[in-house]
């Protein structure tokens, strides 16, 4: 993660944010749309929901400082 | 926060906020396997059945709402650790406000249930208390960031003093993540 | 007075609660009343009685932006308080469960009694809230007092940490007791329940009103025992003291760390599939009902998904008193270390995945009794290592046989009868005649009973000089210990026969050919029973009364007796410095702890 307490590491945080939130509504978006149009609809929908569980709990929960050490 | 119990365990700051983390993850890592039960319960007793009745519509809809609100969890959470009341302040009432409207959107599509398939049925017995069981988590993580953006009104989450914030975010993910699963649960499979 | 505003909070909890629904039911036009006001006033009221017992002022007051209060309170009112101490608390849950333990054995003498002629001596109904009650009270004693009595008490001592990881929540885990047991002790009052602990619907969606307190009780027992879980993970994960690696750590507080797991993370399937039993009674769902599509079996998969292993969380902190008591009383460094750790761990893993072998004869689909039966015998594998280390251990020790060791080598005996007749039940041909008899009961107690509440008398004797500084009478101590074993199993020997020929569990009538263990077991179960009130009469005596203890006693080497007995409050003076293997017995020049001078005069906790 980008320095703490300088404006240009605040700036990059948030645009990480912004990404990850851009990813998450694409990827729901193609969950709702597969499930209008595909069969084997388990297999699709954990493969899908997989990945928005993971974006979320990489980026924005930072599960990494629990084995990862950081400054804050 | 901190205070009280670094004076009870004689940690130094830092290694008391790992040892929150720790915390609270180990009690995702014990909701989840709360939801597991619901989850699997349902599939147990249903299969990939789905009801005709469902507004998969409204389900994406407040999905994506709900998907926002951590957008601004997050935002709140690095807002505060980066010393930005204002900012900090107006994304956590963004978080309190889609959360209550993903709660408007959870009673509206209650009342549509309760007259396609009611609690009584197999389909609404599922529905109905996964739906719920959610949506409490929801309503109890409103609440909490009701009293951070009550508490922090004086400016006291900071750099130094961000645990607070950070744990309520974590948990409000944690609910959003639950949801990642129980949307497709309810609403898409087949 | 903490106690007075708790009863205060609870009373006022229950009123707002029950108003509140009566409320929504009014405006709803509906009929006031039902069992929804009395979940909620009882939800309400364990809220209410957390706050005013002292949640309030040490914490909840932080959430609001004030300051909390947190005074250290010392004397004997110390114990009746919200106290974030972990020694104070282990000695709460350990009284505590004490009682229950006394409580749930009385009604261990009434179902005996009612046992000894085949008559029925007691209604069925009433037979049936007995041992419903009797089975769920020794179950939280299983679940709880070793766990939050000797961990709670040990483990911070026994890692060299001043406290646990979380002192208000260990102390919030400590304050939920109160309202389970008032839960539970009111039922009877209001119809009782006669499900068993198991609560299987459809009868526990269908029976009296008591089983609904039953269903709060439990839930709320349940938040403790996962909170609890959290706290002593976190603890012996990041509490550490200096040099106190993973694999030095005493093999007692491996056990609770992964008992503890288990509790952490299964508990919630006991507390799902009681919340959807909950929902079939009162909201009006059905996912038990058959009639409404539903299937009874839902609930049996999802409650011994916990409770399968829940047995684990019993007699896993069991082995590790067992494992720490043999190897202290032989003198000998613990043999096979790394393969006991292994053997725990590996329970806890296979315990996650073999709960079916419960339902062999309750219709669930025949292509899984297979897959469950061959996953249950493979636990035999990591308990093996578990009892290698045991006996490896005592091998050509110096036996000591004070009365911790006369009962950890009880738990030998008791376990290997209580895990062999396991594998009758885990095998289906056999099963399927032996389920639900006596047999059945016989195993369990054997494992519960034999192993973990064996270990837990283990553990008092043991730790008793620490936690209360005196000493107990040897004598009477070991008096106990072999009284006990012996009327054990005069007790529960005939029952396994009785079991095989055909004798059902939970009837209180039989037929007369099996009147002769009856009479045989319930006379033994009498004289059991009796020992307690010796045993009682020595440990409370002595704490008032004893021999002033040392602070090591019984020349161990590990970090609970190198402070004072009791402990101070900070529990050590100087923050110890760990530099080798827990055990070093017989090694010269090996140490666990880098020697600092010890007060050896008891310090008292003042
Ligand atoms: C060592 C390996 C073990 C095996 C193979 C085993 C196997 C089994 C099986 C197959 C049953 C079901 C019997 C039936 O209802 O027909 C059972 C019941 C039971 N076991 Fe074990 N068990 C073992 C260890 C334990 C331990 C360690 C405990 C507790 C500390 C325990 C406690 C129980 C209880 C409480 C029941 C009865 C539950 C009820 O129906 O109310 N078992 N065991
Ligand atoms: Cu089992």
């Amino acid at each position: 993660m980008a320095k703490p307490e300088t404006v240009q590491g605040r700036r990059s945080a948030m645009a990480l944010g912004t990404a990850v939130f851009v990813a998450l509504i694409v990827l729901d978006a193609i969950e709702f749309v597969v499930a209008q149009v595909a069969g084997q609809l388990l297999l699709w929908m954990t493969l899908l929901a997989i990945p928005q569980a993971a974006l979320i709990l990489w980026f924005y929960m930072h599960i990494r400082q629990l084995w990862r050490e950081e400054a804050h | 926060m901190a205070a009280v119990t670094e004076h009870l365990t004689h940690e130094h700051p830092a290694e008391r906020l790992r040892t929150n983390r720790l915390g609270l993850w180990l009690f995702i890592a014990s909701e989840s396997f709360l939801f597991a039960a619901l989850i699997s319960a349902r599939y147990y007793l249903l299969g990939t059945e789905r009801s005709e009745h469902l507004n998969q519509a409204l389900g994406f809809a407040i999905s994506l709402v709900l998907l926002t609100s951590s957008l601004f969890a997050y935002r709140a959470e690095t807002a505060a650790r980066f010393g930005d009341q204002r900012g900090f302040r107006r994304a956590t009432a963004t978080t309190i406000a889609l959360g209550l409207l993903f709660m408007v959107g959870v009673v509206l599509e209650w009342r549509e249930g309760l007259a396609f398939f009611p609690p009584s049925t197999l389909y609404g017995s599922a529905f109905f208390t996964l739906v719920g069981f959610h949506a409490f988590h929801v309503f109890t993580g409103v609440v909490a960031l009701a009293l951070l953006l009550f508490v922090g009104r004086d400016g006291r989450f900071g750099p130094e003093n961000h645990w607070p914030v950070e744990g309520v975010v974590k948990y409000w993910h944690f609910v959003d993540v639950a949801w990642v699963f129980i949307f497709p649960t309810l609403y898409l499979v087949k | 007075m903490a106690i007075l505003k708790g009863i205060a909070g609870a009373v006022a909890g229950y009123a707002l609660g029950f108003a509140v629904v009566a409320a929504a039911q009014l405006a709803m036009g509906n009929p006031v009343g039902g069992a929804v006001p009395v979940v909620i006033g009882s939800v309400f009221a364990t809220v209410g009685w957390l706050l005013g017992v002292g949640l309030w002022r040490a914490w909840a007051r932080e959430w609001f932006g004030l300051e909390p209060r947190l005074d250290v309170p010392t004397g004997p009112g110390r114990y009746f308080r919200f106290n974030t101490d972990h020694k104070v608390i282990g000695v709460q849950y350990l009284v505590t469960f004490v009682i229950v333990f006394g409580l749930a054995g009385l009604l261990a003498m009434v179902i005996r009694w009612e046992l000894i002629t085949p008559a029925a001596d007691l209604g069925g109904d009433a037979y049936n809230q007995v041992m419903s009650l009797h089975g769920i009270l020794m179950v939280a004693v299983a679940v709880a007092a070793v766990l939050g009595g000797l961990g709670n008490y040990c483990v911070p001592l026994m890692i060299g940490a001043r406290d646990m990881a979380f002192p208000r929540l260990n102390a919030l885990s400590y304050w939920l007791i109160p309202p389970v047991a008032v839960l539970l002790l009111t039922a009877p009052f209001v119809g009782g329940w006669d499900s068993g602990w198991t609560a299987y619907p459809p009868l526990s969606v269908v029976n009296a009103g008591g089983q609904v307190l039953f269903v709060v009780a439990i839930v709320i027992f349940g938040l403790s025992s996962i909170l609890g879980g959290l706290n002593a993970i976190a603890t012996i994960l990041r509490m550490r003291a200096p040099g106190m690696t993973l694999m030095r750590m005493p093999i007692f507080v491996w056990s609770v760390l992964a008992a503890s797991i288990i509790s952490l993370l299964f508990t919630q399937f006991f507390a799902a599939s009681l919340i959807l039993v909950l929902l079939d009674r009162v909201a009006g769902t059905t996912f038990f009902e058959a009639a409404g599509g539903g299937n009874p079996l839902l609930y049996q998969h999802l409650f011994w998904f916990y409770s399968h292993p829940a047995v684990y969380v019993m007699i896993l902190p069991g082995f590790g008193i067992t494992l720490e008591v043999l190897t202290h009383f032989s003198r000998k460094p613990l043999f096979a270390y790394k393969g006991a750790v292994a053997g725990f761990l590996g329970i806890v893993v296979l315990s996650g995945i073999v709960w079916a072998h419960h339902m062999f004869t309750s219709g669930m689909a025949h292509f899984m009794n297979i897959p469950f039966m061959a996953l249950t015998e493979l636990i035999s594998i990591p308990t093996g290592l578990v009892f290698l280390s045991a006996l490896g251990t005592i091998w050509r020790g110096r036996l000591w046989l004070r009365t911790p060791m006369l009962f950890a080598l009880a738990v030998l005996f008791n376990f290997a009868i209580g895990g062999v007749t396991g594998i009758y039940l885990a095998d289906v041909a056999t099963d399927i005649h032996l389920q639900d008899t006596y047999f059945v009961v016989a195993h369990f107690h054997y494992t519960i009973v034999g192993g973990e509440i064996f270990a837990l008398m283990a553990g008092i004797y043991y730790w008793y000089p620490k936690i209360t500084g005196r000493m107990y009478r040897e004598g009477l101590g070991r008096l106990h210990a072999v009284w006990m074993f012996l009327a054990f199993q005069l007790v529960f020997l005939p029952l396994f026969v009785a079991g095989i020929h055909g004798m059902n569990r939970r009837i209180n009538e039989y037929v007369e050919p099996l009147r002769g263990y009856n009479v045989f077991a319930s006379v033994a179960a009498f004289v059991l029973g009796a020992v307690f009130l010796i045993a009682l009469g020595n440990l409370v005596w002595s704490w008032a009364r004893g021999r002033v203890a040392e602070a090591n006693p019984w020349r161990a080497t590990t970090l609970e007796w190198t402070t004072s007995s009791p402990p101070p409050p900070h529990n050590f003076e100087q923050t110890p410095e760990v530099v080798g293997d827990p055990y070093p017995y017989g090694e010269p020049g090996a140490v666990h702890v880098r020697p600092v001078t010890v007060p050896t005069i008891a310090g008292g906790s003042e």
